[in-house]
């Protein structure tokens, strides 16, 4: 059951990291989506929201956006890394060893691009 | 026709080699033939499975000209080639020349419970009538059914080429054609079978078994048929599908027209 829950949040993930990482493409190149970046800003600026400049460098949910980036996409690409592994690991004692390393690593990863974004914030 | 056909004697040689040989041919003759006449007339010491020479059994399996075949099914004249080259089926270990060791085709579909499981079992080990199931019931698993167990799937399946704890396709694929058969009530006990690391979710859905299969079988859709219902079952979504009853007994009714008693009174 637990790999079945595993997988499914692969599949999420994927679909969220696509999301996230537009988002995160106009944040880090506005150049030739401030043009859409300003239409969201008229539309958004109808119902008393300004979700263009949030997301902009510096803004509040830019941070959250990377925080959430940073998850997902360590997430995604650890398990898809971790299919491939189990598949020449020679044991399931191996497999686990394997599981495991990929998670310490993956936390590692995780606090260290958590820790840059905190002392290194854009804009 | 040229044979070249891959030869290993555990007790002689250290490892496999090559031997040619050339046989006779008609148009019709099949890889099986060709290698029975091998035997016959060449090398009586050349080793393969066979049994049923019309491609039900599924003994003859090997790779023919770089593709996994039946042999009883792979005519001469159709594999247009002016060489066949003969291997044993890949994968697996080998016995002797084209013999191979399939004990992880029936290992793994032995590990998925491959019969019917009931939770009445007064009604298994002492049936009374036969379990009810439409024809669009019986659509849902029926070509799975059809599985001759040759592993030439296995053979093809480049994750098991590589993941050899992987239970395969073929053992995959039954589990799915035991679970959507409605008469049984045994996905409970088969799902945390195929929920493992090396189940139904190793598999890259390469589809190289079902382009394989030598009788239409399409365990990559029944590998994602499992899936589905595994994530249904992880969710908690879906109907849950009541087992087939046992059929009733036919009603008696009474006759439409008074019958006069045959029966002589003594």
């Amino acid at each position: 059951m637990r790999n079945n829950y595993l997988w499914l949040l692969h599949m999420v993930t994927g679909a969220i990291v696509v999301v996230l990482l537009g988002i995160h493409l106009v944040t880090l190149h506005p150049g030739g989506f401030l043009f859409i970046a300003s239409k969201v800003d008229t539309v958004m600026g109808i119902f008393g929201l300004q979700t263009a400049s949030a997301i902009r460098p510096g803004g509040g949910m830019s941070a959250s956006v990377y925080i959430a980036l940073l998850a997902f996409v360590l997430y995604h690409g650890i398990y898809g890394l971790r299919g491939i592994i189990l598949e020449i690991a020679p044991s399931d004692g191996a497999g686990r060893i394997v599981t495991l390393s990929l998670i310490i690593i993956g936390i590692i990863l995780f606090i260290g691009g958590f820790m840059s974004r905190l002392f290194f914030p854009q804009g | 026709m040229i044979f070249r056909v891959q030869r290993y004697d555990p007790e002689k040689d250290q490892s496999s080699h090559f031997q040619e040989f050339i046989v006779f041919w008609k148009p019709g003759d099949t890889v099986l033939d060709g290698l029975m006449y091998i035997k016959e007339n060449l090398d009586s010491t050349l080793a393969f499975r066979s049994n049923c020479r019309m491609f039900v059994c599924g003994s003859c399996a090997m790779f023919i000209n770089g593709y996994p075949r039946l042999a009883c099914h792979s005519q001469i004249e159709e594999l247009d080639s002016k060489k066949l080259t003969v291997r044993p089926l890949p994968n697996f270990p080998i016995v002797k020349d084209l013999v191979p060791a399939l004990d992880a085709v029936f290992d793994n579909h032995r590990a998925i419970k491959p019969y019917i499981i009931r939770h009445d079992t007064e009604e298994m080990e002492d049936p009374s009538a036969e379990f009810a199931q439409l024809p669009k019931e019986l659509n849902e698993y029926a070509q799975f059914t059809h599985c001759i167990k040759c592993g030439i799937c296995l053979a093809a399946c480049p994750t098991f080429a590589s993941a050899r704890l992987f239970s395969g396709p073929q053992a995959l694929a039954q589990c799915y054609r035991y679970i959507a058969d409605n008469r049984d009530e045994g996905e409970t006990d088969r799902a945390p079978l195929v929920s493992g690391d090396h189940g139904v979710w190793q598999c890259h859905l390469a589809g190289a078994c079902s382009e394989s299969c030598p009788k239409g079988v399409d365990p990559a859709l029944g590998i994602q048929l499992l899936k589905r219902r595994l994530v249904r079952r992880t969710l908690r979504i879906g109907k849950k599908a009541r087992p087939a009853p046992v059929v009733s007994p036919p009603t008696e009714t009474k006759p439409k027209i008074p019958v006069p008693d045959f029966n002589v009174k003594r």
